[in-house]
């Protein structure tokens, strides 16, 4: 085996034998440890768990995508090609805020939106859209789960035409910002939300809301 | 820093991956970093092993690198040499750290610890004797051979990243890639 060995037998040999696994009991363990981890930052800089929640969503959201064809879209025009300023940013959560329509009662975080689309740093194209996007999504879900719980059916109805419109949204429909994946979770979302299976609702809640980022009648 | 963002990777001409975007947001994001570690977990873990650390110490050392990156995730900056690489230079040192702690555990015990890799006894033979040989030979070749074909065919880097992670320029490293080659192909010769 090891007398004659051409340059592509020699690297199809170091790919196989250096390819050993990790185990999902290791893989487990160090995830424990790294979760476990975090109140050892350096500079105790953790932001309040709202602003963590928020950048959860738009950490998916600004996700370029690439899983299909390696296509880095930021490359072209994305968001990092076109910073924007705060004015921009601003007139980007006010259009979003009045194209996506609240549940009756319900208000926009404004003040959090704009904290965290206007940050200094991140400011880019879409992402006060992707921000209000986020919110709107989180205030639909509190409402479906709310109606849900309560067997109102009105209401139930009136969550779901927009739980359903979800997959249309720019943080989830356009592939510069959500990967595939996302895409599956979310379709599970509303399959589950037509079926009255309010499981995959409160993941998505679990995953991308919180309280502090609805603002209920 | 603020500058060293999304938006300052910008600036710099890079255009940043996927996996930058994820740590410029791990910074204060928990979620991100465990999908930047959902992704390397098994690269950090196979260029450990491909060092000669047993499982056992190649899963301490891919904890503590991870560890290690999670508290300095404030510097890496994005724009530079990569996430990857960024990541295999942590896990280098760990290793290095590791290494001088500890006895080294390599060749046929590392080999005798393989996991099953096949879907029958006979694969799996292969599999283990395929292992035992590469690091045999890679145990006779210089540090940086061994280090450079780690990292490039255990943790898949390029080896413009290699360059980064070992400190040397694109047109070094890529010479000394092929001359690792070259000399572990002689090795293999004259193993008999």
């Amino acid at each position: 085996m090891t007398a004659e060995l051409e340059p592509r037998d020699l690297d199809d040999l170091l790919s196989r034998a250096l390819a050993v696994d990790l185990t999902a009991d290791a893989r487990s363990r160090i995830r424990a440890r790294l979760d476990a981890a975090p109140a050892a930052r350096a500079g105790g800089r953790r932001r309040p768990r709202t602003r963590t929640i928020v950048a959860l969503g738009l950490a998916a959201a600004l996700l370029v995508a690439g899983t299909a064809t390696g296509v880095h879209y930021l490359g072209e025009w994305g968001p990092v090609d076109h910073p924007a300023t705060v004015a921009e940013i601003e007139a980007e959560i006010t259009a979003a805020m009045a194209d996506n329509g609240l549940p009756p009662g319900y208000s926009y975080p404004v003040a959090q939106i704009r904290a965290a689309a206007e940050m200094e740093g991140g400011r880019a194209q879409h992402v006060g859209t992707l921000n209000v996007q986020q919110h709107y999504m989180c205030a639909w879900t509190d409402y479906w789960l709310a109606a849900t719980s309560a067997a109102d059916e009105s209401h139930v109805a009136a969550a779901l035409s927009r739980i359903e419109a979800f997959p249309k949204l720019m943080l989830i429909g356009d592939p510069r910002f959500a990967m595939d994946s996302i895409r599956d979770e979310i379709a599970q979302v509303v399959a589950g939300a037509k079926a009255g299976d309010a499981a995959p609702v409160q993941e998505l809640w679990g995953a991308a809301c919180s309280d502090a980022m609805v603002i209920r009648p | 820093m603020e500058d060293l963002t999304i938006l300052g990777a910008a600036r710099t001409g890079a255009v940043p991956d996927e996996d930058e975007l994820l740590a410029v947001r791990a910074r204060t994001d928990n979620a991100s970093f465990g999908l930047l570690y959902e992704r390397h977990a098994l690269a950090i873990f196979r260029y450990l092993r491909a060092r000669g650390a047993g499982e056992d110490q190649a899963e301490e050392l891919t904890a503590v690198a991870f560890e290690r990156a999670l508290i300095r995730i404030d510097r890496f900056q994005p724009g530079r040499s990569g996430f990857r690489a960024w990541l295999l230079s942590i896990a280098r040192n760990a290793w290095v750290d590791g290494h001088r702690r500890s006895a080294r555990d390599t060749g046929l015990a590392a080999a005798e610890a393989l996991p099953a890799l096949g879907p029958s006894p006979e694969a799996m033979a292969i599999a283990a004797e395929e292992r035992a040989l590469v690091m045999r030979l890679l145990a006779r070749l210089p540090e940086p051979a061994q280090d450079a074909l780690a990292l490039r065919y255990a943790a898949g880097l390029t080896s413009r990243e290699i360059a980064h992670v070992i400190g040397k320029s694109d047109d070094a490293t890529k010479k000394l890639l092929s001359r690792s080659l070259a000399s572990l192909r002689e090795a293999a010769r004259h193993d008999r």
